[in-house]
């Protein structure tokens, strides 16, 4: 087991964010940002859920995927395995997140600056786990971080902290693929990113939960100068999820690109939180977030642009859509701008609506059956969204997941 | 535009600002009890109305001022505020106008008010409300004719009590928020519309409101009740003098639409906006909600917010009846150190409801604009169908235009839709209207004019002339 407790700085620190949560509880509908979010019911009825201590758990390699990559395997929020291929070896550190605190408390402070969402605060208070990743050049393969949850956490909470840098003038692909097997369980996992200069990051991300499980995933990102973050998100069976993401585009032409597609069915849930910042002048965002949903399942986007006084010539944009196909699933969506400078542009758009009889009489009069119709509405309604994704191999990766999704 | 010319420009001053000396009457100073019977008393109001207000009271104990909005202000003492405050020898109110005080006619003609009939702008019914009480209702004996009421709300109390006891508080409760509560239990006047079935209200009703006394908190109440198939448009006009310390207006209005019946509501508020420093102006904080009470009924709000230090409302459209539509058009103009947290609610609970929404917002020099607007559509509301658009317009970069909007569809066969953008003037247009020969001003005026078309073409003819000044003069100063 890896504590940290024997770091004077962060158990200090540890007990501050707990002192924050104690004073707050957990969230509830009365918090503004907490309104729709389907994690309070679950919270609220699970509260007394006992702390797990990651151990060495073993792996399911029956997730790995065929292709050439670089491996990371985290069970129960632990690096387990690594394998790196070729040179990416050289260009790319990992360890655990208390030997990053060892090395370098200096960076401990912004680590654990968040004091405003009681679960973060939680979150620092109460991490057993988590991981430090370092990228240092170009890589030459994606890396893939599997994250396993097994059945040994069930009726427990697990708090993960991770930490990832990519350092100046580097390029990387990150695949986190999520594979949950417990039940009422609360994952929170924290991780901060940071961007340098003039790097590249392409995070993608795969829900799959098929558990009743509540997971709650929270990121900060810090962009650089002329650096770039594009994160992909596809939910496929969730139970219950929480995607909020920060983003600081603190240096001019810093950039980010956030897409989502989510298919929700049965009683399904799952919410996204958004927030940008734009703190530096001639930097630009992008959202794109495209959702099913069926059956009883709910789906939020809360998605924030914020324009500082000094960004100006910033391009914010936004674009929310969701297809609802059931009488009993709800979808809420809160597309907010706070701008304080004049020389920007800035849009957004959301729109919720059945599926189009025109497009289905279209395919229907063509003599394709309706199930087979709507599949394929469903499907180029989806991809839409996927086709924005840079790195070719991984667009043709959920291209293929959204089409097998579906049948 | 030069420098110069931007400075000249915002220095445009309040053009209603000016006091009239009138002796009041006033309530004693602070709320409790005892005031709420000092006013009820004076209005001569039936016993159950006095114990409405007092549960609003004994309800308002138990409640806390909303916290949620962009637009901070310092605390208010609710104790320091006049509750009632009338022209002296206005117990009985005046039965002609010969019998107004001649101060009171002089304010008015200064804001051009049509109070005189002889002189009035043809076809508007004018309702004009002094601090708290109403002090003259023109046209009434016309109206009566055709079975309109249309007078003030105490005067509807006295003759009408069924109505009003039937509808006041049907659309905002009594519990319904902080200033709503508030408003309940010490209103005092305002406006009271009832359009018979069937009738096309052939006029324009109006109210105008004046805040002239200090320390005084305006509270009025309008109720407008469309029964079935009827037709009424109604026109609503705010000033109040410069004063140092900051106002409260917290007015209530609800609106009632039966069957085929259709409500169009106007506002132009032109609240003292507080001097360039930010010092003084009123707290517009006021709640307005209708119900869409019948089938195929409509309310059409609109709106043109250029004054008040700070502007906090969002008229509402409660859309119950099958086939009923809700419109809200609105152009928001902050300059200086204004702040408006604006915007409406579209609550589709009946089939085929529909609503749309524009909204224009322009801040300029320190402002802070903010739309904030709720649509939700029930799970019983099939086929219901929202628009939404909300633009602003960035004047300078020491202001901030936000937009909050809240959109949840319960309703797999509804549709939402919501755009917004946000920008300034473009460079190109202005040299384009430059080049053809319009100065700065006239250019600006004209491409902001265009901006807030929508909303402007919305507004009866009597207002949109006025309306469209006021949009001219609020920004021509401000644009660079």
């Amino acid at each position: 087991m890896n504590t940290i407790t024997d770091i004077k700085e962060v158990s200090e620190l540890r007990a501050l964010s707990l002192n924050l949560f104690n004073k707050h509880g957990y969230p509830t509908k009365r918090d503004e940002d907490w309104k729709q979010s389907p994690l309070n019911n679950f919270l609220q009825d699970n509260k007394q859920l006992e702390i797990y201590k990651t151990n060495n758990d073993s792996i399911n390699e029956k997730v790995f995927e065929n292709f050439k990559h670089n491996k990371i395997i985290i069970v129960n929020g632990l690096v387990q395995k690594t394998d790196f291929i070729g040179k990416d070896k050289d260009k790319l550190i990992i360890t655990t997140i208390d030997e990053y605190y060892k090395k370098n408390n200096k960076n401990l402070l912004k680590l654990f600056s968040n004091k405003k969402n009681p679960l973060v605060t939680a979150n620092n208070a109460l991490a057993t786990s988590g991981f430090y990743l370092e990228i240092k050049d170009n890589l030459d393969l994606p890396i893939i971080i599997y994250h396993q949850y097994n059945s040994k956490v069930d009726q427990k909470q697990l708090h993960q902290k991770n930490y990832i840098l990519i350092n100046k003038n580097s390029k990387a692909s990150v695949f986190e693929k999520f594979t949950n097997e417990n039940k009422k369980t609360f994952i929170s996992i924290n991780t901060n990113i940071d961007v340098e200069q003039n790097s590249h990051i392409k995070n993608y991300i795969l829900n799959s939960n098929n558990t009743e499980n509540c997971v709650y995933r929270f990121k900060k990102v810090n962009i650089a100068a002329s650096a770039n973050y594009e994160s992909f998100i596809f939910s496929n069976i969730v139970k219950t999820i929480r995607d909020e993401v920060e983003i600081n585009l603190n240096q001019s032409l810093a950039e980010c690109y956030l897409y989502y597609t989510q298919f929700l069915k049965k009683n399904e849930n799952h919410e996204i939180k958004v927030k940008i910042n734009h703190l530096a002048e001639n930097t630009q965002s992008y959202q794109f977030s495209k959702s099913i949903i069926d059956g009883t399942a709910k789906g939020v986007y809360q998605g924030k642009i914020f324009v500082d006084q000094i960004a100006q010539k910033t391009n914010g944009y936004q674009l929310i859509k969701s297809v609802l196909l059931s009488d009993q699933c709800t979808f809420h969506s809160k597309p907010e701008l706070e701008i304080y400078a004049d020389d920007v542009k800035c849009s957004h758009g959301s729109s919720s609506t059945s599926l189009n009889k025109d497009e289905l009489f279209y395919l229907m009069a063509r003599g394709i059956p309706e199930t087979q119709a709507k599949r394929l509405i469903v499907q180029g309604f989806l991809s839409e969204v996927v086709e924005k994704i840079s790195d070719e191999n991984f667009k043709n990766y959920f291209l293929k997941k959204t089409e097998d999704m579906l049948s | 535009m030069s420098d110069n010319l931007i400075q000249e420009q915002i220095k445009q001053d309040y053009a209603y600002g000016f006091v009239t000396d009138v002796e009041s009457v006033r309530a004693p100073k602070g709320l409790n009890k005892e005031v709420i019977q000092f006013i009820s008393k004076q209005k001569k109001e039936p016993q159950w109305l006095l114990e409405w207000r007092l549960k609003a009271f004994e309800r308002l104990q138990s409640m806390t001022e909303p916290n949620w909005q962009k637009p901070q202000y310092p605390k208010i003492d609710y104790q320091a505020l006049y509750y009632y405050s009338a022209p002296k020898g206005f117990k009985e109110g005046p039965k002609s106008l010969d019998e107004i005080d001649p101060e009171i006619k002089k304010t008015y003609e200064k804001l051009g008010i049509p109070l005189n009939e002889q002189k009035r702008l043809a076809g508007v019914a004018v309702d004009a409300v002094f601090d708290s009480v109403s002090v003259a209702t023109t046209f009434k004996k016309k109206l009566e004719d055709i079975g309109i009421i249309f007078c003030s709300i105490s005067e509807a109390v006295q003759k009408h009590p069924d109505l009003v006891k039937k509808y006041l508080g049907s659309v905002i409760p009594l519990t319904d928020h902080y200033f709503a509560t508030l408003n309940s239990a010490v209103f005092t006047d305002g406006s009271f519309v009832y359009i018979p079935e069937g009738v096309r209200c052939p006029m324009e009703l109006s109210t105008y409101f004046r805040i002239n006394a200090s320390n005084t908190g305006q509270f009025e109440r309008t109720l407008i009740i469309a029964d079935k198939g009827s037709y009424v448009s109604y026109l609503e006009g705010c000033t109040a003098p410069m004063r140092d310390e900051n106002q409260l207006h917290a007015a209530n209005v609800e609106l009632v639409a039966l069957d085929d019946a259709e409500i169009k509501y106007s506002t132009v508020q032109n609240w003292y906006p507080g001097d360039k420093e930010g010092k003084g102006g009123i707290y517009n904080f006021v709640t307005k909600r209708g119900i869409c009470k019948g089938k195929n009924s409509k309310i059409s709000w609109t709106q043109v917010e250029t004054g008040s230090a700070i502007t906090w409302k969002y008229p509402s459209c409660i859309l119950q009846g099958d086939n009923s539509s809700g419109e809200f058009y609105s152009i928001a103009i902050t300059n200086n150190y204004q702040k408006a947290d604006t915007g409406t609610k579209m609550i589709h609970l009946g089939k085929n409801t529909k609503s749309r929404i524009i909204s224009k917002g322009i801040s300029a020099g320190h402002a802070d604009n903010t739309y904030r607007g709720l649509v939700s559509i029930h799970s019983k509301a099939s086929n219901a169908k929202n628009y939404t658009q909300c633009d602003s317009l960035l004047v300078g970069n020491l202001c901030g235009a936000h937009t909050v909007p809240y959109i949840d569809n319960k309703n797999s066969t509804s549709t939402t839709e919501h755009e917004a953008t946000t920008s300034k003037i473009s460079e190109e247009q202005l040299f384009y209207c430059k080049q053809r020969g319009l100065n700065q001003e006239e250019a600006v005026s004209l491409i902001v004019n265009g901006f807030c078309k929508e909303v402007l073409q919305q507004l009866p003819m009597e207002f949109a002339v006025e309306a469209q000044k006021l949009v001219s003069i609020s920004l021509e100063g401000s644009v660079g």
